[in-house]
């Protein structure tokens, strides 16, 4: 791809910190060297994912051979250099700084939501001063110093801001949203959202994040526990074909909110509002927390083992009958397998909603290969990628804006084809109407990112033939967090399309569009976390557990293969799917093992090419037409299957439409003008 | 001078524009911004200008200018905001059509300033960053005007000054700038 991919090992620098001697990469500031070193160095405009502006003035140290203290998260290292930290001269100015942050610092800190992990509270506390030599009241300037809510999700507290602009930096150099600005100037300057106004951004939740203090803080999480109170448990978040890694934050089982960690992950601490705040998708009056059977034609709560007899002589009683199995993307590797084994026992059609299967299945016979050809981090390294069709850029949140972020980096050459909104289009060197000619006469070695769901069979045809030729990488990305396992296992679209209207049984597993039951249909078994107008028409419902609720494997848009764990309890009387039908497969002659652990390991087995997610498997499908995208605001974000159920999701949407005027992009039409 | 702009005597500074009104302007004036434009590298750099250029016509840049001036030069509306923000003289509330800025710096203070401030309060019946009902003025509190040997000094819109002002001065004053506004 790149031609400037020259690889050196990175040099190592040795330099004396304190009584430490420290070997560092080149390149390397004065204060990771120092971290690596075991040795603090406070700092607050500093962070390790921002670019260092030295603005703060609280990480200053003495270099020898340097006049003056110099800022410390700015500096790179050199061989043999000596620095002091604990000099007379550094110690008094990190005090000074301080004392200077304090002077309308409120000091509300047994009720301050941050509380135990506050980088001011830490450095006062460690480097003084332990005395604030005087206070002013902040406001003076007629600067609005009230908290306020930014959203329903996001609060700013402006009094606790030490002004260190790291949330402006997230939201604008990685997020690309440039939601937050500062205003006013010297020593009255304030963060502020565009003019003092209601938070209209993409609501990832970086800025929080980031945040040393109490500043900014999730609006959902007030007032619960303190933070050392929390468990932190990391999973994968199951919204999109990303699979971001999640930190979830809980207490006694329950998910209080979700943080990110740049340290872990193909993520590197980015999330979207799907992951951040679609958690509380297990609440709420639709979940079904029993098994229910249709008596005398209403549903009505048995115990488990009545429900699986039923449905396991409804299917023994079905040999002979045209069976349709349609599994959801949303399911794990463990509940798509355990369906699967099902379908092949009782001779059911393997369907997904999704077209990704059919595209695998496609790609596999006519390129030999089975799926994305690059990961995440190798599209952002590359010279050029091209956006094929909307689902490209509404469906991966945060790979749009890795896609931003390297064009704004690294001069990544972008291309759309079709209708991006002005947030893509502003990166884009070139923009055009989605035609096969247009896309034919991409540069070589152009990454190609296409539509999986939505493209026509020419476009589609033209990808394969560009991606035979072997000159073009192709990165598919992926709605659901597990569509690729779904196609690895063989659910298509093609076989709903053909299959779904003469199906006489159905069974229907995790959430899906489908809404109604097809006319021929005489048994319909569901397995499902919410009701919902196929649940509420189905002969025998499963209550299932949803992903936060369960460990399981996920397979990525990059063919990562991601464990994910159980963070919260589950509600009622809820099973995995994989329970589910793995226990009807065993009532009808199966000797499936019932372990997240063994049924991986069984899957395995059966499907080789799980086993190393880097070998490009074929086949698989995924789920349906009008799929979700963890896209950006006012994209099909929250179609979600799982997000639509989100409260928190619903209230950042109606505050999106309240707010529309002070969202930093334009609408289409400002542009005529 | 513009139909548009000699139009905007009358609602300067007092009334926020509709944001159709906004654009319309701007539509009116963008080749006036595509040449500042073509001046610079990128178009960020004709912010201040295309600013001056919206403060002449509306008085003040409430936020539906601020982002309508974003759009058209393809920045953030937190970007010019920031900027708005840094400078005093551009406001983003509502002002008089004349706005007298009194410095409240140190040589100004100790000559006295506080006192001119208040009475031009007193006289005009406002407080500061006020417009008087008629839309006339409105008074602020400035840093260093730069004529610190003729403290206290008073600036009045974008290039007229007064020195040594003295409380007792300040209801003539008034009255004169009444008779003969300041552009
Ligand atoms: S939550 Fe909003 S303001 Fe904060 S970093 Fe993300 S996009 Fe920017
Ligand atoms: S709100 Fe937080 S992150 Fe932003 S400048 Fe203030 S302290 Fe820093
Ligand atoms: S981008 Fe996808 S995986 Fe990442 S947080 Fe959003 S929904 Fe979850
Ligand atoms: S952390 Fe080094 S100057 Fe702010
Ligand atoms: S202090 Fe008032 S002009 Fe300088």
């Amino acid at each position: 791809m790149g031609e400037s991919e020259k690889v050196s090992a990175p040099e190592t620098v040795k330099l004396r910190i304190d009584d430490r001697f420290v070997a560092v990469p080149a390149g390397t500031v004065v204060l990771e060297a120092a971290r690596a070193a075991g040795i603090t160095i406070p700092r607050f405009c500093y962070h390790p994912r921002l670019k260092p502006v030295a603005a703060c003035r609280l990480c200053l140290v003495e270099i020898e051979g340097m006049r003056g203290l110099q800022p410390s998260c700015a500096t790179p290292v050199k061989e043999g250099m000596i620095v002091r930290t604990q000099g007379d001269a550094a110690l008094e100015s990190h005090k000074e700084v301080l004392d200077h942050v304090l002077r309308f610092h409120p000091l509300d800190c047994p009720k301050c939501e941050a509380t135990g992990h506050c980088e001011l509270e830490d450095f006062t506390y460690e480097f003084g001063p332990h005395r604030v030599s005087y206070y002013e009241p902040p406001g003076l300037s007629g600067v609005d110093y009230n908290e306020k809510p930014w959203s329903p999700l996001i609060r700013f507290d402006r009094y606790k801001c030490v002004q260190c602009t790291r949330c402006v930096r997230v939201c604008a150099e990685i997020h690309d949203c440039y939601a937050l600005t500062t205003d006013y100037r010297g020593h009255e300057t304030v963060i502020s959202t565009f003019a003092d106004g209601p938070l209209h951004c993409d609501h990832c939740g970086s800025c929080v994040d980031l945040c040393p203090t109490g500043a900014i803080t999730q609006e959902p999480s007030r007032y619960w526990k303190k933070d050392w109170e929390y468990e932190h448990r990391a999973t994968i978040c199951a919204h999109c074909g990303h699979g971001c890694t999640i930190v979830a934050r809980t207490s006694r089982n329950r998910i209080a909110k979700i943080e990110s960690d740049h340290e872990i992950g193909n993520n590197g601490g980015r999330l979207c509002s799907l992951g951040r705040f679609g958690f509380d998708i297990h609440v709420g009056e639709e979940r079904i927390e029993k098994p229910r059977v249709r008596r005398e034609g209403r549903l009505v709560e048995v115990p488990w083992r009545e429900a699986l007899e039923e449905a396991e002589t409804m299917l023994r009683g079905a040999k002979n009958s045209k069976m349709v199995a349609l599994a959801s993307g949303f399911l794990s590797v463990q509940d798509l397998f355990a369906f699967e084994r099902l379908a092949k026992r009782i001779g059911a059609a393997k369907a997904a909603e999704s077209r990704e299967g059919d595209v695998l299945e496609r790609l596999s016979r006519e390129c030999g290969i089975s799926g994305s050809t690059v990961e995440f981090d190798e599209v952002t390294r590359a010279s050029g990628v091209a956006l094929i069709g909307a689902g490209a850029w509404e469906r991966d949140y945060v790979l749009t804006i890795l896609l931003a972020e390297a064009r704004k980096e690294r001069g990544l050459a972008l291309r759309a084809f079709g209708r991006p909104p002005y947030r893509i289009a502003r990166h884009c060197v070139e923009v055009r109407e989605l035609e096969p000619d247009a896309i034919r006469a991409l540069p070589v070695g152009t990454v190609l990112i296409p539509d999986v769901e939505a493209l026509s069979e020419e476009t589609l045809s033209a990808v394969m033939e560009m991606v035979r030729g072997g000159d073009y990488p192709l990165l598919l990305p992926s709605a659901q967090a597990n569509s690729r396992g779904l196609g690895l296992f063989g659910f298509r679209r093609s076989v709903l399309d053909e299959k779904l209207s003469e199906a006489e049984i159905l069974l229907a597993a995790g959430p899906l569009h489908l809404n109604a039951r097809p006319g021929g249909c005489q048994a319909l078994i569901v397995s499902s976390a919410h009701r919902t107008a196929l649940s509420e028409e189905a002969e025998i419902v499963f209550p299932a557990a949803l992903p936060y609720e369960k460990p399981g494997a996920y397979l990525n848009a990059a063919h990562q293969l991601q464990e994910a764990e159980a963070v919260s309890r589950v509600v009622g009387e809820n099973w995995p799917d994989a329970a589910i039908w793995g226990t009807l497969a065993n009532l009808l002659g199966d000797s499936l093992p019932l372990t997240p652990e063994a049924l991986l390991e069984a899957a395995r087995e059966d499907f080789p090419a799980l086993s190393d997610p880097r070998v490009r498997v074929g086949g698989g499908g995924e789920e349906g037409g009008r799929l979700p995208g963890a896209g950006l605001p006012g994209s099909r974000e929250h179609e979600g299957l799982l997000a639509s159920r989100s409260d928190y999701l619903r209230q950042l949407r109606e505050h999106l439409e309240r707010s529309r005027d002070f969202s930093p992009f334009p609408p289409e039409e400002a542009f005529s003008c | 001078m513009s139909a548009g702009e000699r139009m905007s005597r009358e609602g300067k500074g007092m009334r926020t524009p509709a944001r159709e009104e906004v654009r319309e302007f701007l539509r009116e004036i963008r080749p006036e911004i595509e040449e500042l434009c073509s001046r610079y590298e990128t178009r960020r750099a004709a912010l201040i200008p295309l600013l001056h250029r919206l403060r002449r016509r509306f008085g003040f840049l409430p936020p539906v200018v601020q982002r309508e001036a974003a759009f058209v030069l393809g920045i953030a509306p937190g970007d010019v905001s920031r900027v708005v923000g840094f400078y005093s003289l551009f406001r983003e509330k509502p002002c008089g059509r004349q706005v007298i800025m009194v410095c409240g710096t140190l040589s100004c203070a100790l000559r006295g300033a506080n006192k001119v401030i208040e009475t031009f309060k007193e006289v005009l019946g406002v407080d500061l960053r006020e417009p008087t009902p008629d839309g006339e003025f409105s008074i602020e509190r400035v840093e260093c005007l730069g004529w610190c040997d003729k403290a206290p000094v008073v600036q009045v819109n974008d290039s007229d000054y007064y020195d040594n002002v003295k409380p007792e001065d300040v209801a003539g004053l008034v009255e004169r700038w009444r008779k003969e506004p300041h552009e």
